[in-house]
């Protein structure tokens, strides 16, 4: 069932023009632009080494930063929650924005894994998507096919349909600045009507407890500023030990999902001051969901060194034709179906794992340096073990 | 656990016949017409292999639009288990992939190596090691090692990448006391090249090369410039793709047991790209990338060992 679900899935894509011409399109602009990038500034590379030393320490010493965050947070007022699964996580969520309300997002991978927007939604709550990309997909129904650039399958003559079918506006497909401006409009209403702000992390800075984010629209500034309650999401791996190390994580992501600086970089800190214009409540929820098992995994740990900049996915042979079908839940790729193998379990990605050709784009490109091939080599292997050798079946 | 059943078909296969469509194996060395000795050209049945796929995918497009279908893996499950009739593919047409390693003796033998090999050479389990069939190729390495060995082989030459890594770097690995030497062609015709031995003409077409990831993207030993310095050297007009290197891109062979058709078209998307260079003739250096751009139409493919073939001196000199 898993399997021929899947096999569909990445046949339907693979048919289907609008979906390959958007996925293509995109992945030429980004796989160009990462190699112009990294080939002008030589230095990104060292860069990124230093970032993978500061989170190989801090995810060897994973429970101290976790018990440490929690103190920062408690000293600051914050209200600290730790999940051990994305249920509880989202559990969480739903009783912190209770019912009735009004809810504007940032893109969270985290929150797409425990599938919160359909939760919080299913109780009557109004939930927007404020990351372009995302508030696309969202108003599709569909789901996201890469982890910065969710809406990479849509063309714009997708885009001006759904505007269409969901609000009853007409717009030219060429004129893109139109439609964005259409959604920013109907978005920046949406941001001063919120309860609840909740956001993603790049990476969590533990001493000087704060959240840092990387992005391009501008949108989670408002997310941060204008609700009166905010809550931050964001899984364990996401943990470094101080402010430096956190901003050197944002800043290595964006370099290689191909920005040399991105448009903005926020750090807000926990309860830092009053905060006139801030949140008056705001929620830390840390979400462990099979995470830990992959960091103390003994053959497939590096992969939890990934700072999510999607480069992998630009560059990766199977991503190029299928996009996001290729991979597990929110996180697609080779990377993708690794951390799924944990936050999901085997079974649940093993196609995602045999769809790998192993031929190692990823691994060239990565900055964590993370052995993706090989690593989902070994996972096939733990995989093909317990589903039995041959030896058993003609025994 | 739900395993595909092509994939267990193929490890079975494997490891009950030591050939992937349980055929004898002496069909993996049709080819061979020498007796081994210490050095032998080993291809590890993959170009035999690699014919019948090529022949079996012809097959399927002219029967069904949708071979990952169920219905299809259970007629390609009724030909695995009954081998021999694989056959009926092979004894028509050509046999180009499959007699590839002729020409390679050919070669060998005109630079002057004195090699011979086997008609009925085992596979080496790539298949079982990277499709995580690790507990199999545990027990399966040694096997084939022991059969070489008892052969009083002392030293291959292998004609593709993946061989070519799996005997050199991986094989060390399973294997216990494992002293088999392993040279690549590539680096043979290379350094034949450059002392003089042999001699390439301008082909009378324009080239494009395609790096196969074992190659280029290897852990072990990257092989980037090697076959490139011997498309130089026969002075040909030679095109690059954008994906090229370290950053070279897969045919899509590796996926075809079971995604045929993400497979065929990651083939489909590549063959473009090589086209668009305007070149007459894409190069490639491995028989699975050969037969996946074969198999979508790429008819102006053709491996590096026949680059060689065509365009090499035959007449002066000695051997």
């Amino acid at each position: 069932m898993v399997w021929s679900r899947y096999v569909d899935r990445v046949n339907e894509a693979i048919l289907d023009e609008e979906f390959r011409t958007g996925v293509e399109r995109a992945v030429d602009t980004y796989e160009k632009g990462i190699y112009k990038l990294l080939e002008e500034n030589p230095d990104s590379f060292k860069y990124a080494e230093e970032v993978r030393r500061v989170k190989e320490e801090a995810l060897r010493n994973i429970d101290k930063l976790i018990n440490r965050l929690e103190d920062r947070c408690r000293e600051r007022g914050i209200h600290y929650f730790y999940a051990s699964t994305r249920e509880e996580a989202r559990d969480y969520i739903r009783r912190v924005v209770g019912r009735g309300k009004v809810v504007v997002k940032s893109k969270s991978m985290v929150t797409e894994e425990m599938d919160l927007r359909d939760a919080l939604e299913a109780d009557e709550n109004e939930v927007w998507e404020t990351d372009l990309g995302e508030f696309i997909v969202q108003i599709a129904g569909d789901e996201p096919m890469h982890i910065v650039t969710p809406s990479i399958h849509y063309s714009r003559h997708r885009v001006a349909k759904l505007i269409k079918e969901k609000f009853g506006v007409e717009y030219d497909p060429d004129d893109v600045e139109g439609m964005v401006r259409f959604i920013t409009g109907l978005l920046r209403e949406k941001y001063f009507k919120a309860d609840v702000g909740i956001v993603g992390a790049n990476a969590i800075s533990v001493e000087e407890p704060a959240v840092v984010l990387v992005h391009n629209e501008g949108n989670i500034r408002m997310v941060l500023n204008t609700p009166k309650k905010l809550i931050v999401v964001a899984d364990i791996t996401k943990l470094l030990p101080d402010i430096d190390s956190a901003v050197k994580t944002g800043l290595t992501a964006s370099r290689f999902s191909k920005y040399l600086v991105t448009g903005y970089y926020d750090i807000f800190m926990f309860g830092k001051s009053s905060l006139e214009y801030g949140p008056d409540e705001i929620h830390l929820v840390l979400v462990d969901g099979g995470r830990r098992d992959l960091i103390n995994d003994p053959e497939a740990w590096e992969a939890s060194l990934c700072i999510k900049c999607g480069a992998c996915m630009y560059v990766c042979t199977a991503y190029q034709v299928v996009g996001g079908r290729f991979g597990g839940k929110a996180y697609p790729s080779g990377i993708g179906a690794i951390v799924s193998s944990f936050t999901f379990g085997l079974e649940e990605s093993l196609p995602a794992l045999y769809t790998c050709l192993l031929d190692g784009r990823c691994f060239e490109i990565c900055p964590m340096d993370i052995d993706i091939p090989g690593i989902i080599r070994l996972l096939r292997a733990r995989a093909m073990s317990k589903a039995g050798s041959s030896r058993d079946r003609y025994m | 656990m739900e395993v595909p059943r092509n994939l267990k078909l193929l490890r079975d296969n494997i490891v009950e016949t030591m050939h992937i469509f349980r055929l004898p194996l002496k069909d993996c060395g049709s080819w061979c017409r020498e007796a081994p000795r210490e050095t032998i050209l080993y291809t590890g049945c993959l170009n035999s292999t690699m014919e019948i796929v090529l022949r079996r995918g012809r097959f399927l497009d002219l029967v069904t639009k949708d071979p990952d279908r169920d219905f299809l893996a259970s007629l390609a499950s009724y030909f695995s288990r009954t081998g021999p009739l694989y056959r009926l593919f092979i004894s028509v047409g050509d046999g180009r992939v499959k007699e590839l390693p002729r020409k390679a003796m050919e070669i060998l033998r005109r630079v002057g190596v004195d090699i011979g090999c086997m008609r009925d050479e085992p596979y080496p389990g790539m298949l079982l090691y990277e499709f995580g069939f690790e507990d199999e190729f545990k027990g399966y390495a040694p096997k084939v090692y022991k059969v070489l060995k008892d052969r009083g082989v002392r030293r291959l030459v292998t004609i593709d990448p993946h061989v070519y890594e799996l005997m050199k770097y991986v094989y060390p690995e399973y294997v216990d006391g494992y002293d088999l030497e392993v040279v690549n062609y590539i680096d043979i015709v290379k350094e034949a090249i450059s002392s003089g031995k042999i001699r390439l003409e301008k082909p009378r077409y324009t080239v494009t090369y395609h790096d196969p990831c074992h190659y280029s993207k290897s852990r072990h030993r990257r092989m980037i410039e090697e076959p490139r310095d011997i498309i130089r050297a026969s002075g040909a007009e030679f095109m690059e793709t954008f994906r090229r290197g370290r950053f070279s891109m897969c045919c899509g062979g590796p996926i075809e047991t079971y995604f045929s058709r993400l497979s065929r078209e990651i083939a489909r998307r590549r063959l473009d790209e090589l086209r668009s260079t305007g070149a007459e003739r894409i190069l490639v250096a491995c028989p699975i990338c050969l037969v996946s751009f074969l198999s979508v139409g790429g008819s102006e493919s053709i491996d590096i060992i026949e680059f060689i073939y065509e365009n090499m001196v035959w007449g002066d000199g000695l051997v």
